[in-house]
């Protein structure tokens, strides 16, 4: 019978299992759990064994207003995934903002131009980008951002195109969460027209659907890759014809090609071995019968993730609302609805949720400590009340400084 | 791949030698035990002793009691059954759909005093298998969720090194995590 003494090693391994929460909780317990935690090594270990086990899977949902998104939720999806509980109100650390992607916890916020905010919802924690306005063009510039983990060095990185007018990308810069800086992209960008604004992340690459100039059917996939920081391209499953609309998602960890024809179907495939051409299998095609649709406002279903057992996918219903802004198009999407679809069954079953916003933005986390050393998100009664204590610390040196001009 | 007593179809002298070979593990209080060899080397470290010819037939453990051996026994013992039963399950596209057909069994060896699974979790370092250490950490942890970090101090021994202003400023930073 002995009261055994559990060494640091074991220590970090049994720590390693606790969710983002109780770790924040637990970094008060003593300076050396709090260097355990917040050790990088123990970082990294705690995220890969939240990968292997989907633990703490979030679905964070911003309402979305029809140009930004304000607050919103949090759901918790562990432990039974038709039912999206556990609802925690989540304030983004940037009002009226985009979300630009997420990845291994960590979400990407856009605010305008230039704002450009790492956030880590389930720890509270988030860090800003510094400016990095453009030199040597006219007021008429606009950006393209990518979030994307560089696999190669570990490190979390956004990259900018910066576009003049609506012509080719004139300047490529990175930022590295790591280094915490901005730096140039000395490779060109090939001489290919992207046919969507929204690119997807995986693998330690940026992916764009590209077609050569004037030939929009005729498209393929471009990535470049992080470390290397060069371009590479890569050819697409199918071609579309003239009504039909082609997309790139991500999946359970493969790029995924999506073909749209509207109100008619959505056939989605899938890169089984990344890099490798020849391996694009149709994966599940979601016919005119399977759900209803709404067309008025229906575009495509975005494939979010795909339950634990593989056998559904939750997709999340988009509508284009397409926006001119200073001559050139601006896709903005906001959705309405997350939808279980049964690929086996083709059925789909639309998720119902009181707590769930109108119309909102989604983003999906699983549990991560990235960003410990960031900023805290403040959540806004707490600042209101900094505030306000501001103030009635003003109004008593006012009154003093009265008093004593009275007495004087 | 599973062995079978009653087996005869190829009679592989050396084949049917290894299933019935057993080697006796000793506990740090003098008590022996025999097990087959196969359950044994379900810990590395006693797998390592056994490829490198150092088994003699008796390997001494002199960290690990006859109570807590026993039981770790008892695992090897069951999960090696299992895993010459159960195939991979077919997996699609996600990573994630393998499912452990002992998680019941599991949950209730698990269902031990607090100094049981601590030493448990020692043992399962010190033999080097990994299932068991993951499952006894896993345990604690779940165990832990709901404390207070006073409770955590309490549990595992640890001397408070914050002075008061210290931690108050690191309980601030994370107060969401209190409510």
């Amino acid at each position: 019978m002995s009261n055994s003494h559990i060494p640091p090693e074991l220590i970090t391994n049994i720590l390693s299992h606790l969710p983002v929460k109780s770790l924040a909780r637990f970094l008060s317990v003593s300076r050396q759990w709090y260097d355990l935690i917040s050790d990088s090594g123990f970082v990294k270990k705690h995220l890969n064994r939240s990968v292997e086990t989907n633990r703490d899977r979030t679905i964070i949902l911003l309402e979305h207003d029809g140009s930004h998104c304000g607050n919103g939720f949090s759901f918790n999806f562990d432990d039974d995934e038709d039912q999206f509980c556990n609802a925690v109100k989540m304030y983004p650390p940037l009002q009226h903002c985009d979300i630009l992607d997420c990845c291994d916890g960590l979400v990407c916020l856009l605010k305008g131009r230039e704002e450009v905010v790492i956030w880590n919802p389930l720890l509270r924690k988030y860090r800003k980008l510094p400016s990095e306005k453009p030199k040597g063009v006219t007021d008429f510039w606009f950006p393209q951002f990518a979030f994307c983990h560089d696999h190669q060095n570990d490190d979390y990185k956004v990259l900018r195109l910066l576009f003049h007018y609506n012509d080719l990308p004139i300047e490529i810069k990175v930022y590295s969460l790591k280094s915490q800086r901005w730096k140039k992209v000395e490779e060109q960008w090939p001489n290919k027209e992207i046919c969507h604004w929204e690119s997807v992340s995986l693998n330690g690459a940026v992916h764009w659907l590209v077609a050569d100039y004037g030939v929009l059917d005729k498209e393929s996939l471009l990535a470049f890759d992080l470390a290397s920081e060069k371009f590479k391209l890569y050819t697409t499953p199918v071609s579309p014809d003239l009504n039909q609309e082609t997309r790139l998602e991500v999946l359970g960890g493969h790029l995924c090609f999506l073909v749209n024809v509207f109100e008619e179907y959505n056939d989605v495939w899938f890169m089984k071995e990344y890099g490798v051409d020849s391996s694009w299998t149709r994966i599940y095609k979601i016919e005119r019968d399977a759900v209803t649709w709404d067309f008025e406002r229906f575009e495509y279903y975005k494939p979010l993730m795909f339950s634990k057992n593989g056998k559904k996918v939750l997709l999340e219903e988009h509508w284009n609302n397409n926006a001119i802004l200073v001559d050139h198009v601006v896709e903005k999407i906001h959705s309405k609805n997350l939808i279980w679809y049964d690929i086996e069954k083709k059925q789909g079953k639309r998720v119902q949720n009181w707590s769930f916003p109108d119309a909102f933005r989604t983003a999906t986390c699983i549990g991560s400590l990235l960003l410990l050393d960031g900023d805290n998100v403040i959540d806004p009664w707490q600042r209101n009340a900094s505030q306000s204590e501001g103030l009635n610390l003003l109004l008593k040196a006012v009154d003093e400084l009265e008093n004593e001009m009275l007495e004087g | 791949m599973a062995s079978s007593s009653t087996s005869v179809v190829v009679s592989n002298k050396e084949k049917e030698n290894k299933n019935t070979k057993k080697v006796t593990l000793k506990s740090s209080d003098g008590e022996s035990f025999e097990v087959d060899e196969s359950v044994a080397m379900e810990s590395q470290t006693i797998k390592h002793i056994i490829e490198d010819g150092c088994a003699n037939n008796e390997i001494p453990l002199p960290n690990v009691t006859s109570g807590i051996l026993s039981r770790v026994i008892e695992y090897c013992k069951k999960h090696k059954e299992a895993a010459g039963e159960s195939e991979p399950s077919v997996t699609s596209y996600t990573s994630n759909s393998t499912t452990n057909p002992l998680t019941e069994w599991d949950t209730e060896f698990v269902k031990v005093d607090q100094n049981t699974l601590f030493d448990l979790i020692l043992a399962a370092n010190y033999l080097d298998i990994k299932g068991l250490l993951d499952l006894t950490c896993k345990t604690v942890a779940d165990m832990m969720k709901g404390k207070t970090p006073q409770e955590i101090r309490e549990t595992f021994h640890i001397k408070n090194d914050y002075t008061p202003e210290e931690e108050a400023e690191v309980r601030k930073e994370n107060q969401w995590a209190f409510e």
